[in-house]
C-alpha cells in the first residue's frame, strides 16, 4: 500500500467532520510526500491512540458490569 | 517583585491552555458517546440519581426533612407549570431550539406524578417532618432511574468496543506510517 493510499484509508477512518473529510480526499493529490507522511502519521497515531483508549473504557466497565451481576 | 507577578500569570495562562486543549480533547472523545441517546439519557439518569440520594440523606436528618421535601416539590411544581406553559405555544418538555427545557432538570423525580409528590409532602408535615417521605419519593424514581444508568453503562461497553477493533485494512495504513514497520 503507498502512502498515499494509506492516507486515504486513515482520512476515511477517523470521525472527522464530512466536510473535512471532503476536503482532505479533494486536497490529497496535491499534496508533497513530506506533508502525507506527516498527515498520515498524526492521523495513524490518533487512531491507535483512540483503540487504546476505548480498549481502557471497555476495562472499565467490565469491572462495573461484574457489580450489576454480583 | 514585578517579574515574579508576571511569571505567575504566564504559568497561569500556560496552565489555563493546557487544561483547555485537555477538556477540548476529552470533549472530542465523548462525542461519539454523549451523541448517542442511550449514554444521554443515562448520564441524566445518574445526575438525578446522585442528587436524589443526596436529597435522601438530608430527608434522613431529621431537622433538615421538611425543607428538603418542600423545595424538591416546588421544584417540580415549576417544572411541572412549563410544562404546562410549553402545552399552549409549543411542543411539551422542549424550548424554542428544539431541545429539551433546562426547567424540567428542575424535577428530579420525573416519573412520580406531581399529586403523589404533594400527598407525600403533606404526610412529612402532618408527621412533622418524621416520615422520611422525600427518601421513599427518591427511591421510586432510582428504581427507574437506576436500570437506565446500567443501559448506559452497557452502551457505552458498545461503542468503545467497537472502537477498540481496528480492520486489518486500517492496519496496514497505520504501519505505513509507522517508523520502524511496526505498529505506530
Amino acid at each position: 500500500m503507498s502512502p498515499r493510499d494509506a492516507l486515504k484509508v486513515l482520512i476515511e477512518e477517523v470521525d472527522l467532520e464530512p466536510e473535512q473529510k471532503k476536503a482532505l480526499l479533494a486536497s490529497l493529490p496535491e499534496m508533497d510526500d513530506a506533508a502525507v507522511m506527516e498527515l498520515g502519521t498524526a492521523l495513524a497515531t490518533y487512531r491507535v491512540n483512540q483503540a487504546h483508549v476505548a480498549q481502557r473504557a471497555v476495562s472499565a466497565i467490565d469491572g462495573l458490569l461484574e457489580l450489576e451481576q454480583a | 517583585m514585578m517579574e515574579s507577578v508576571d511569571m505567575s500569570l504566564r504559568d497561569s495562562i500556560l496552565a489555563y491552555d493546557q487544561f483547555r486543549t485537555k477538556y477540548e480533547r476529552l470533549v472530542e472523545e465523548m462525542e461519539p458517546y454523549l451523541n448517542d441517546p442511550t449514554v444521554a439519557e443515562g448520564t441524566k439518569a445518574a445526575i438525578r440519581t446522585s442528587l436524589n440520594a443526596a436529597l435522601a440523606c438530608g430527608d434522613l436528618s431529621m431537622s433538615l426533612g421538611l425543607p428538603f421535601t418542600f423545595s424538591a416539590t416546588v421544584l417540580k411544581g415549576v417544572a411541572k407549570l412549563d410544562k404546562l406553559a410549553k402545552w399552549f405555544h409549543g411542543p411539551a418538555k422542549k424550548d424554542k431550539d428544539g431541545k429539551t427545557s433546562a426547567i424540567q432538570a428542575f424535577d428530579l423525580t420525573p416519573h412520580v406524578k406531581l399529586r403523589t409528590s404533594v400527598f407525600f409532602q403533606i404526610l412529612e408535615l402532618c408527621s412533622g417532618g418524621f416520615l422520611p417521605m422525600r427518601t421513599i419519593e427518591g427511591v421510586m424514581q432510582m428504581n427507574k432511574d437506576i436500570p437506565r444508568v446500567w443501559a448506559a453503562y452497557k452502551r457505552i461497553r458498545e461503542i468503545a468496543a467497537a472502537q477498540a477493533v481496528i480492520e486489518p485494512k486500517v492496519q496496514n495504513a497505520i504501519d505505513v506510517f509507522s517508523a520502524d514497520g511496526g505498529t505506530v
